[in-house]
């Protein structure tokens, strides 16, 4: 538990530099809000329309299939640290696991869903 | 170490609450990002280092992010909510003392108490506390994440295989659902254009 | 290390076969899909059946009667045999109603059925499943490829709300299940339901403190079951569900998952927590009545069909919670007599709302059944006798059905259950008669009735069979009975 002290320490450390750093120019800073000064602007007129475009759906696609491939590899993890325990057992069942999931990514792969346009 | 626990769920609490609260769904998703964080400190408080790891990185890393492509994709106003959350507090204070109490009744039990000899002594009549043996620390230790590769490649085996499934119906079951391959674009098929044969490509039409 | 698990694969043949077959029909299909979509759906189809026609071979001539595999993580046994037959069974069915479907829908996805092959599998995991963690695992599997097969149709609005109420719904249930499982986890140190089962011996009504708390584990536990299950007080997502899912999908919607989950209910509660009956009946008692009345009152109101269908769903549902509620060997054979007939009657119905489609699109409101007597006479007898036998008229086979499940209830002093099941067939009678009068005594109007598209030859040969099943299966019941009481003595 101890050698998580230090882990600790940063984030103490960068808990109070944000802090500072966000908190600082509102004391710091003179805030004098007006109506013209904090209204959009758009070339001189009032603003037609919200400012974000249409979000795309690939980026879903995109942050499931993250997702996915993230959880394998963190079973690649504990894996990797008993390797020499399991023996042949866990490392068949290991590759049966990533051949599933090659399934799926050679599924995605012909699919196109990484396919940016 | 008491501190730790107090202040870590404290303020995972107090962000839980901020979630259903904020006005802004942005906000939410930072809050939640919030109570992940605190939670996985709670988790290295009890010593279960891997799983603080694997918080930080799938949770907040990948599920906590996908959330935010969804919030922004929806692009919920912030004035768009006008009821009052009021109408729903009987009912949830309802609900929510029913699961409080059934938890405290569920909470410090034992079925089976370990060693009915390794009491404590019993007086004053006070309520009888095991005391267990623990064995963890009797042999020699073992990090969390060799404990859990250890048995769950090997013994548990049936559990691992069955993740690979659910992220396998995972994969196609997003595809399906939101691939859309627009007709009007032009893709290039590159194993097709390097297998192009010259002596082919052209021929005399006449 | 293997030799510890030999014996394991080759008690798993089954379920590694439809695997096996399934990961070549998913590369297959993402391989040579280019070009040929329109192909590719019923060449999977017809090769994705005859995987399940294999995967029933190999499950039927099994030399492996009773096992436990894999660690203590899962079950073979009598009752886990019949209901993976009777799932694959169902599925079967499912394929032979999509052929036509999927042409008329112009669904060219061939991951639909990829899908219900890795649902199926998930179905028969479940049924397997021995320990909390495994069942909880089979569960969310099979609930991720269903949640995307309910959405399939994406730019229909109906089944966009439908995946995501049963999404939401299944989520939320799988928290509860995931609360009450943990709660047992600490209560009792293990999640394994035999040894839960031999740990709670001769517990009985002695100690209410502590075992009070295993009651509140229990409690969350059953709501989990009875929200997936969609008994009544928790029912409310599956009319939308049944209403708004593609139609072959809401038909295995009602008979797939209920089949497994039944199964999963009747090992959780029989196997692990048998000591604490009187808690858990009482559980099953208040639910199988809401359901039952739920059932048939809520019918009443219905003027869509594939509502109507989910409402006698819940109302079936509630006649087999009954037979679970009796906590005898008699009621749990009376649940997979009612199971098997649920099944052929449910596929009945189903294959008949199929065959109603006409040129402008499928039929959604129970006024579309209008004159079905004089566009197609054959259909609106079949349809009729199948209303029939869910009323639970003799002699059709869902008569047979509810009579034994009532017996069942009245020896085990369920009294009240009894009455009202008989009570609700009643009511139910009413809603069913009067759809026949729609079909038959309509006035017919001078517009032209518009005329149905033809029935491919699967649907014909599936609305035949189950037709002759439910019209024959009260003159030769044995072979029936002895299957469901051998699967319910493995409980025993």
């Amino acid at each position: 538990m101890t050698e998580f002290f230090p882990i600790f320490i940063f984030l103490i450390i960068s808990l109070g530099l944000s802090l500072i750093l966000v908190g600082i120019p509102f004391i710091v800073a003179p805030q004098k809000a007006d109506p013209e000064k904090i209204s959009a602007y758009e070339c001189g007129f009032d603003p037609f329309d919200d400012a974000r475009g249409k979000f795309d759906i690939r980026f879903y696609l995109v942050a499931i299939l993250f997702i996915i491939f993230d959880l394998e590899v963190s079973f690649l993890f504990p894996w990797s640290l008993v390797l020499g325990e399991i023996n042949f057992f866990g490392f068949w069942t290991m590759i049966f696991f990533l051949l599933i999931l090659t399934l799926g990514f050679v599924y995605e792969w012909k699919k196109g869903a990484l396919d940016w346009e | 170490m008491n501190l730790f626990l107090a202040v870590f769920a404290a303020l995972g609490i107090s962000s839980s609450i901020m979630v259903i609260r904020a006005n802004n769904p942005v906000y939410s998703v930072l809050y939640l990002i919030l109570v992940f964080v605190n939670v996985s400190g709670i988790l290295i408080l009890q010593g279960l280092d891997f799983f603080a790891m694997i918080f930080l990185v799938v949770y907040v890393g990948a599920i906590a992010v996908l959330f935010l492509f969804v919030v922004m994709m929806l692009n919920i106003k912030i004035e768009e909510r006008q009821e009052s959350m009021l109408r729903y507090v009987p009912v949830g204070a309802g609900i929510g003392l029913i699961f409080f109490l059934e938890v405290i009744i569920a909470l410090d039990k034992e079925f089976v108490p370990l060693n009915p000899l390794a009491f404590t002594s019993l007086d004053n009549d006070s309520a009888l506390i095991p005391e267990y043996l623990h064995w963890g620390t009797t042999l020699g230790q073992k990090t969390g994440i060799e404990a859990i590769g250890q048995v769950i490649y090997t013994y548990y085996f049936y559990y691992f295989f069955m993740a690979s499934f659910i992220l396998l119906v995972a994969m196609i079951g997003a595809i399906l659902l939101t691939l859309h391959n627009d007709p009007k674009v032009k893709r290039q098929e590159v194993f097709e254009q390097n297998a192009r044969e010259f002596s082919r490509t052209i021929q005399k039409a006449s | 290390m293997f030799y510890l698990f030999e014996s394991d694969f080759l008690g798993l043949i089954p379920e590694t076969f439809l695997l096996l077959g399934l990961s070549t029909l998913l590369g297959y299909g993402v391989w040579y899909e280019k070009g040929r979509e329109s192909e590719m759906t019923s060449h999977q189809l017809w090769v994705g059946g005859l995987c399940l026609a294999f995967t029933f071979i190999l499950l039927c001539e099994s030399p492996l009667m009773n096992m436990i595999l894999c660690f203590n993580t899962l079950i073979i046994d009598g009752m886990s045999a019949y209901l993976k037959a009777l799932i694959l069974l169902s599925t079967l069915c499912i394929f032979g109603l999509s052929f036509s479907y999927l042409q008329q829908e112009r669904i060219k996805a061939f991951e639909y059925v990829i899908l219900l092959l890795l649902a199926t599998l998930s179905l028969m995991l479940m049924v397997s499943s021995y320990d909390f963690i495994s069942l909880y695992l089979a569960i969310e599997f099979q609930s991720l490829g269903l949640y995307v097969l309910a959405a399939l149709k994406r730019d229909n609005e109906y089944s966009t709300e439908a995946g995501l109420k049963y999404f939401v719904l299944g989520a939320f249930s799988s928290g509860f299940y995931l609360f009450g499982a943990s709660l047992i986890y600490g209560l009792t140190g293990t999640t394994n339901f035999e040894d839960l089962g031999i740990l709670f011996t001769g517990v009985g009504p002695t100690d209410l403190f502590t075992q009070g708390s295993v009651v509140v584990g229990l409690l969350f536990l059953s709501v989990a079951f009875l929200f997936k299950i969609s008994a009544a007080p928790f029912h409310m997502w599956s009319p939308d569900v049944y209403e708004g899912a593609p139609t072959v999908i809401t038909a295995f919607f009602s008979v797939a998952p209920k089949l497994a989950l039944f199964g999963v209910l009747i090992r959780v509660f029989y196997l692990g927590f048998f000591d604490f009956l009187f808690s858990w009946q009482q559980i099953f008692f208040f639910c199988s009545l809401a359901s039952m009345v739920f059932g048939s009152f809520g019918a009443l109101a219905q003027v869509k069909i594939k509502r109507l269908l989910a409402f006698s769903s819940i109302g079936h549902v509630g006649y087999m919670l009954i037979g679970l509620a009796t906590g005898s060997l008699q009621g749990l054979q009376g649940i997979f007599l009612y199971l098997l007939i649920y099944l052929v009657m449910t596929i009945n119905a189903f294959s008949v709302v199929l065959s109603l489609r006409t040129h402008e699109g499928e039929p959604r409101f129970l006024l579309d059944l209008k004159n079905l007597n004089l566009k197609s006479p054959i259909l609106a007898l079949t349809f009729s006798l199948t209303l029939f036998s869910m009323a639970g008229i003799p002699p059709l086979a869902g008569f047979l059905s509810k009579f034994y499940l009532f017996f069942a209830a009245l020896d085990a002093s369920l009294y009240s259950l009894a009455i009202l099941g008989v009570l609700s067939s009643v009511i139910s009678c009413f809603y069913y008669i009067s759809i026949i009068k729609l079909m038959y005594f309509h006035k017919a109007e001078e517009v032209q009735l518009k005329p149905l598209v033809g029935i491919d030859g699967q649907k014909g040969f599936l609305l035949g069979i189950t037709f002759f099943g439910i019209l024959f299966i009260f003159l030769y019941p044995s072979p029936f009975f002895l299957l469901s009481h051998a699967a319910a003595l493995s409980i025993s």
